[in-house]
């Protein structure tokens, strides 16, 4: 806790010294070389501490930047534009299902060769999927497909059950590997991989524990688009370090949190692109049934809170005013303008609504104590909230809310916690509030928030250890089961929708997450070597550098300056 | 005798750090497979197989109480085997710290050895010519002390190297010109980027020497033997150094002997504010982990270092200063 805390005060301090950095500007030249093949962009991923060994890209600790630049996916789902945006072919070509949704049939690009030389085919595929499979350790979908080669440019994928919305997963983010070298690797989980052969645009160049090189693959199959020559990948101890580095420009590329970043990046050659959401939310320990206690667990109060908080004024002390309105969906209103109901199109009110939540509360039997509190039964309308100590922006938030709360008649207690008491706190269900972020799923699609967040498989009873990164709130709701299982059951958009509104009439009214604003992720570069990284207008992929296969795309679309 | 009790004592307090070096770890809340998925759901979207996926590949589900966990790891201790760190999973944790000791023993070892001989010696002038000008570097150095260690490097790399350009911001060595090894290129890299660093661990702790020092001297100083042997018309430079030095250093020896001992946990703040690559990140990052096999394997480094640091002070010490083994 104290060393988050200091970090907390130092991340305070250093974003003061990059802004007087900004302020006087700098003389550092660009510490990247121009090579005959295209320039080298210096990137940070967000890394600390030294760099160890890891280029399998099949483990979870895996370097950044391996994963889509050196091993690829078959298709690349763009999570930014609507799911009607067809996936675009990185080794696949096209894709099929069958009616029901159980076999998945692919075709793959020809011509394809591993840096090696070797050809690269459908065996390459269905030997990955048999071996993720296969292997416990390694398969983080839970539903990896059986894979059977019909002739090298063919593979038929049999999933044991529809699994309509496991295709992102399994098209999407699994890299695939050369057989004719990973056949002999004993123990695919803890393989370190120390000289990857894959198909992607960069090969291992030179690695240290501070920094590696990556250089283009001159076998790529696109290596005559590719105008980028190299990546240097950079450890750092945080943003700070590397906020003052990209002010220097000897950074090209990084995904990271920059404190007011339109004041600090506001220098010629250097830009920000806003993409993603994270939805900011109090989660609730919503439901009594799994054994959770206090105010929270009426849904009255859980509206109350909705109603009372001043969003403008989080937006403005939390999020520098970057922030944008959050629909009570948790649906992203453009993107996923065709899957949220019409009578929920609007999002969140941006300024309170006291007099709403005092008469909603008055409504179910709350009643003003003395002290301005609502009281009901003997039991004072006060609750914790769980918070990491470090998050400041959490906090921020968190500071304006007490305020605003306090107008409404409802008390909270914020308590700063570290992350791990506080994960540990959620996967326990042992909270009664807690701010939080909803995280969006591996497609354009709804569906795997309410799938995560809300559905009954995702939960389990308080005092039994659960997924903190599911469904915390212990929301559980039989409709909401079947209209999930309806959208995983079918690729027709219209009856996804309708089950999606169904399941939107519901969550909009119970809450078990209160929504306060929606924070937007920003990737930082530089375009004193390259343009044509994404911008707010042209997202075409996610602009952070550690993003996968994201990554493979931006660079694939970078033009030398 | 005296040698023998004073290593069977460090062996006990051997045994006892090794039990707390484990049980500490396994008190924290939180466990390293949900802090992975946390990292990793900032980076993207992660199914929900993936803790058990994670669990399968840590083997963090096991059955094994906290007795077998306890005796699997003094095995494991014996046999030089820390275990695999999850941060950096599948990385041995000896290799993480083998990795990162090398820079901290240089960095902090070396600015911690300069700030004790050159606060000793400025200390011990400091206290010959008490009452002179030289008594203004003590509100100097000890105000350079009491500004908070961060602030003071924050400032220094703003002015030094991001205004002046005299120091490379961050890091090690230049990785873009140069590759680990015994060349000229590496070294002189490595102490164009270890100067800053330890520029500020030296302005921020010499202070304290000096302060320690100075005063030792002012009270032997007015020691009767000291006026002998002034009386005795010997050289100025013999009675400070000989007679009055030799006997207030004592006190500074033992403090000198416990920061040695430290200087194995680094400096967290100095390899922070300049990502340089020690133990202190490596155990920040395991911290934040959740990565016992890491800390456990940090801690353990660092207790050992600190008890022989000051084993070896101890035996020294007796011959220093014969006064503290004469009742054995």
């Amino acid at each position: 806790m104290m060393i988050s805390r200091k970090r907390g005060v130092l991340a305070a301090l250093a974003g003061a010294a990059a802004l007087a950095v900004a302020l006087t500007g700098c003389t550092s030249s660009a510490s990247t070389t121009n090579s005959a093949s295209g320039p080298t962009l210096a990137v940070y991923n967000g890394a600390s501490g030294a760099f160890v060994k890891n280029f399998n890209p099949l483990s979870p600790t895996v370097l950044s930047n391996i994963q889509g630049l050196i091993y690829e996916p078959m298709f690349f789902y763009n999570n930014l534009a609507s799911l009607a945006t067809k996936p675009k072919p990185l080794l696949g070509q096209s894709f099929s299902f069958n009616a029901d949704g159980t076999v998945l049939s692919v075709t793959l690009k020809s011509g394809v060769t591993w840096s090696d030389g070797k050809p690269f085919t459908a065996s390459d595929v269905a030997f990955t999927m048999n071996l993720i499979r296969t292997t416990p350790a390694l398969n983080t979908s839970g539903n990896t497909p059986v894979a059977k080669v019909v002739d090298p440019t063919h593979v038929t994928l049999t999933f044991a059950h529809p699994s309509f919305t496991s295709a992102p997963t399994i098209l999407g983010t699994t890299y695939i590997v050369p057989e004719h070298i990973w056949k002999s690797v004993k123990e695919p989980a803890t393989y370190i991989n120390s000289s990857p052969v894959g198909t992607g645009p960069m090969e291992m160049s030179s690695f240290t524990n501070q920094s590696y090189l990556l250089k283009k693959n001159p076998d790529f199959r696109d290596a005559k688009k590719l105008e980028v020559g190299g990546l240097r990948v950079y450890s750092l101890s945080g943003n700070e370090a590397a906020t003052n580095k990209l002010l220097a420009k000897q950074l090209d590329w990084a995904g990271i949190f920059v404190p007011d970043v339109k004041k600090v990046l506001d220098k010629p050659n250097l830009g920000y692109t806003f993409y993603g959401d994270q939805q900011v939310v109090l989660n609730t320990c919503s439901n009594t049934a799994l054994g959770c206690t206090g105010p929270q667990t009426d849904p009255v109060v859980r509206q109350a809170m909705a109603a009372a908080i001043d969003r403008n004024q989080v937006n403005k002390l939390a999020y520098y005013g970057n922030a944008v309105p959050i629909s009570a969906t948790f649906g992203l209103p453009k993107r996923d303008k065709a899957f949220i109901a019409p009578e929920y199109a609007s999002t969140e009110p941006m300024s309170a609504n006291t007099a709403k939540a005092e008469s909603l509360l008055e409504g179910a039997g709350w009643v003003k104590g003395s002290d301005g509190i609502y009281a009901k039964n003997g039991q004072k309308l006060s609750m914790n909230v769980l918070v990491t100590s470090g998050y400041t922006d959490y906090i921020a938030a968190l500071q304006a809310i007490t305020q605003q709360f306090k107008q409404a008649g409802i008390e909270i207690q914020v308590q700063q916690v570290a992350n791990q008491e506080n994960n540990s706190a959620a996967g326990l269900g042992k909270f009664q509030l807690q701010i939080n972020g909803i995280f969006q799923g591996p497609a354009p699609d709804p569906y795997y928030v309410y799938d995560k967040y809300f559905g009954s498989e995702n939960t389990s009873a308080v005092g039994k250890s659960g997924n903190p990164y599911a469904n915390v709130s212990r929301f559980s709701n039989k409709t909401v089961d079947a209209a999930l299982a309806t959208a995983a059951g079918t690729q027709d958009q219209a009856v996804k929708a309708k089950a999606y509104a169904t399941i939107q009439g519901i969550i909009t009214k119970d809450l078990p997450y209160i929504p306060i604003i929606d924070n937007r992720n920003f990737a930082e570069y530089s375009t004193t070597q390259v343009t044509g990284f994404p911008t707010t207008s042209n997202l075409y992929a996610q602009p952070a550098p550690n993003v996968a296969p994201d990554n493979e795309v931006v660079l694939l679309n970078l033009k030398k300056k | 005798m005296h040698l023998l009790r004073k290593i069977g004592f460090y062996l006990i307090a051997l045994w006892a750090a090794v039990t707390l070096n484990f049980l500490i770890p396994r008190l924290l809340p939180g466990n390293p497979v949900d802090t992975l998925i946390g990292k990793l759901s900032q980076q993207g979207p992660v199914s929900p197989g993936l803790r058990k996926a994670l669990n399968a590949l840590f083997g963090t589900n096991s059955n094994e109480n906290l007795w077998q966990q306890y005796v699997g790891y003094l095995n494991g201790l014996v046999h030089g085997n820390f275990g695999v760190s999850v941060t950096y999973f599948p990385t041995p944790v000896i290799d993480v710290i083998g990795q990162a000791i090398p820079w901290t023993l240089g960095l902090v070892g070396l600015s911690t050895v300069i700030a004790a001989l050159l606060g000793i010696a400025l200390g011990t002038f400091a206290g010959w010519r008490r009452g002179t000008w030289v008594d203004s570097l003590i509100p100097g150095t000890t105000i350079l002390q009491s500004v908070p260690y961060f602030w003071l490097a924050l400032i220094l790399v703003y002015f030094l190297a991001s205004m002046l350009g005299w120091f490379p911001l961050s890091g090690g060595y230049d990785v873009n010109s140069t590759t680990p090894g015994l060349s000229g290129d590496f070294i002189g890299s490595v102490i164009r980027y270890g100067t800053l660093p330890a520029l500020t661990i030296v302005i921020s702790s010499i202070g304290g020497w000096l302060l320690g020092m100075r005063n030792m001297m002012v009270s032997t100083l007015s020691d009767d033997y000291v006026a002998t042997a002034e009386a005795k018309g010997l050289s100025p430079i013999r009675v400070m150094i000989t007679y009055a030095a030799r006997n207030a250093v004592l006190p500074s020896i033992t403090g000198f002997a416990i920061s040695l001992g430290f200087v194995v946990a680094g400096s967290l703040v100095t390899e922070k504010v300049f990502s340089y690559p020690g133990i202190g990140n490596a155990l920040l990052d395991a911290v934040s982990n959740n990565d016992y096999a890491l800390m456990q394997g940090l801690f353990l480094v660092i207790t050992v270092a600190v008890l022989a640091a000051n084993l070896i002070v101890d035996i020294f010490y007796g011959f220093i200063d014969p006064r503290t083994r004469s009742r054995a």
